[in-house]
């Protein structure tokens, strides 16, 4: 499933996205933070990747560079054979049907001003794909699609609660029948029942219209429930892929393991020892040499201060950069 | 039927917004119709009726050349009104189109606010002076120089709010359906900083009415022939102590207009945030 074969959909390449951050002086080299440092993967058709790590790890910058949202430094972006990072400007809008965001925040991603009708009527009326009463059947076959009442379309967003917007959202991002669709901590801000519908109507949507996910997390249990395979990410970089059940039965990163060893058990009697890691993420402006988690890696050894691991092969579906693995 | 009743509702429940437009619809109403106000010419002179207190014949009473006071505020509040509104609508066109490229323009954005931080650091009335002493005297010399003065405090504005939006989570939703830049300029971005632009819209046309007041009153504004409130004022400067009259009216008519454009403004700030919005 790895390889790159014909049922990929999306094909990530070494990419890279570096932010400039102010030179202390003009004559200064400018500063670099590293956000996403040679990142790689591919999503099959129907597939849900998982993308987790902690905060400022990099994981955002990633889905917003596979939509341009942001644009990448470097790296390729295939989206079947096209590579949407040489697309122009004009030709990538016309991209956009066929990728969309659903973001974090369900309250500051709608504007304020328009109404749920408006709001989810936008991408439909850019697109020009339906107009007048075609235009108003398709905005209530999105809204019973997630969820939402009919008269629910006159509402402002301030009206609704967190999961309603976040239904919203939703509604918005499919309003074009896009193929792949990345969810940016998209349950991240709900409350737990709340975020276990929302994540059930997402894997619903997934079964009915063969979406591809990537489902950016930073909360192993709910990217267990939704992913088929899970990306682990530290400063930058992917860690470990595999599929979901291989990371959480079997680790192999220190890193994924001290995450796994995290999530809480679903019985008392499953002890477990919990591996607490020490010390914050370093800079990503000036990321540690060598393995990128040597600084806080319980079993560093003096290679992994000067060598970089490559990510490799572990098993069939399993890939570590770490050099314990060799 | 409904209509009348919800503009009637709305107007109960911002009482401040009801009263100042009242008003400004009263001065309006007169502005328009100053022939048909009892009104008599208002640069007619007549020395035989010189300084007159005022009476039934002459409301106001009659200044040192005989005119009709009554008849000069009256037509006066022509003048001050077109001033107000037409520089409101000149610094918002300019202020608008301003803003918004230095907003999203980082090279436009370095020019422009120098350019605006020059013109702001010049007192504004200086300015003004100023700028009416490089052409003929005229109404639109006058409106040109307020609207000069009052583009970069709109241009602050826009540039200011538009920033704090632009890195908004739904503009970037705009941009990811697909909605072009100028799309999102006015679909998205330009209905949410209208409150705070509706509030400062009223204060830039009291401001405006104000300064034309002051410029006439130095001199420097609309030529004396023309009956304006700040030129009635100046016209009844020398003889205050004996004719107080003379700058009474045109004085309460322009505190009373400021006044109406300042409660609107602080109405509207009301009234215009969606969070507070109770129905209507």
């Amino acid at each position: 499933m790895m390889d790159g074969s014909d049922s990929m959909l999306l094909e990530v390449n070494d990419l890279q996205m570096h932010y400039p951050v102010r030179s202390r002086s003009w004559f200064a080299k400018p500063d670099y933070v590293r956000a996403v440092d040679g990142v790689s993967f591919s999503i099959a058709k129907g597939e849900t990747l998982g993308l987790i790590g902690e905060s400022g790890c990099g994981k955002s910058s990633v889905g917003r560079s596979l939509l341009r949202l942001i644009t990448p430094t470097a790296g390729k972006v295939r989206l079947e054979d096209v590579n949407i990072l040489d697309l122009s400007k004009r030709e990538m809008r016309d991209r956009r049907r066929e990728m969309q965001i659903i973001f974090q925040d369900p309250f500051s991603s709608l504007d304020p001003r328009l109404t749920a009708e408006q709001i989810v009527s936008e991408p439909l009326v850019n697109f020009k794909v339906a107009k007048g009463r075609e235009l108003s059947r398709r905005i209530e076959e999105l809204f019973d699609q997630v969820g939402l009442q009919k008269q629910h379309l006159k509402r402002f967003p301030h009206e609704f609660s967190g999961g309603q917007r976040q239904r919203l959202g939703i509604a918005r991002a499919m309003a074009l029948n896009p193929r792949f669709v990345v969810c940016d901590e998209a349950v991240s801000a709900l409350d737990v029942s709340v975020q276990a519908q929302i994540i059930n109507l997402l894997m619903d949507l997934q079964e009915q219209l063969g979406l591809s996910y990537l489902f950016i997390s930073h909360d192993l249990a709910v990217v267990e429930h939704i992913s088929d395979r899970v990306a682990v990410m530290y400063l930058g970089k992917i860690v470990e892929i595999a599929d979901c059940h291989s990371i959480l039965q079997n680790p192999q990163h220190p890193y994924t393991q001290a995450l796994v060893s995290a999530v809480p058990r679903r019985h008392p009697s499953q002890k477990k020892e919990k591996i607490i890691l020490k010390g914050d993420l370093p800079s990503a402006t000036n990321p540690p040499k060598g393995c990128r988690f040597h600084t806080r890696c319980p079993m560093a050894m003096e290679r992994c201060s000067t060598v970089e691991p490559i990510i490799k092969r572990f098993s069939d579906d399993h890939a570590v950069a770490c050099h314990l693995i060799d | 039927m409904s209509m009348i009743s919800r503009i009637f509702g709305f107007c109960l429940r911002y009482p401040l917004v009801g009263i100042s437009t009242l008003i400004l619809l009263a001065l309006l109403f007169v502005s328009l119709f100053a022939p048909f106000l009892w009104t008599v010419d208002p640069l007619q002179i007549s020395p035989a009726t010189r300084l007159r207190p005022p009476s039934l014949e002459h409301w106001f009473g009659t200044d040192a050349l005989g005119r009709d006071i009554y008849s000069r505020v009256v037509y006066g509040t022509r003048t001050s009104l077109f001033i107000g509104f037409v520089v409101t609508l000149v610094s918002y066109a300019f202020g608008i189109a301003i803003g918004f490229l230095s907003a999203f323009n980082r090279f436009a954005d370095t020019v422009l606010m120098r350019i605006i931080d020059g013109v702001m650091s010049i007192p504004s009335v200086l300015l003004a002076i100023s700028l009416t002493a490089l052409a003929e005297p005229g109404i639109w010399i006058v409106i040109l120089a307020i609207s000069i003065i009052e583009i970069p405090r709109v241009t602050r504005l826009v540039r200011g709010m538009s920033l704090a939006l632009r890195d908004a989570l739904f503009i970037e939703a705009a941009y990811a359906s697909g909605t072009s830049t100028w799309r999102t300029l006015f679909r998205h971005i330009l209905p949410n900083i209208s409150a705070p632009m509706f509030v400062q819209a009223s204060q830039i046309c009291a401001q405006a009415m104000l300064i034309e007041a002051t410029l006439s009153f130095i001199g420097a504004g609309v030529p004396p022939s023309n009956p304006t409130w700040g030129n009635i004022i100046a016209e009844g400067r020398s003889l205050y102590q004996i004719a107080p009259y003379m700058i009474l009216f045109a004085a309460m008519a322009l505190a009373i207009t400021v006044l109406a454009m300042n409660l609107l403004a602080d109405g509207l700030r009301d009234a215009l945030d969606p969070k507070l919005n109770r129905g209507g």
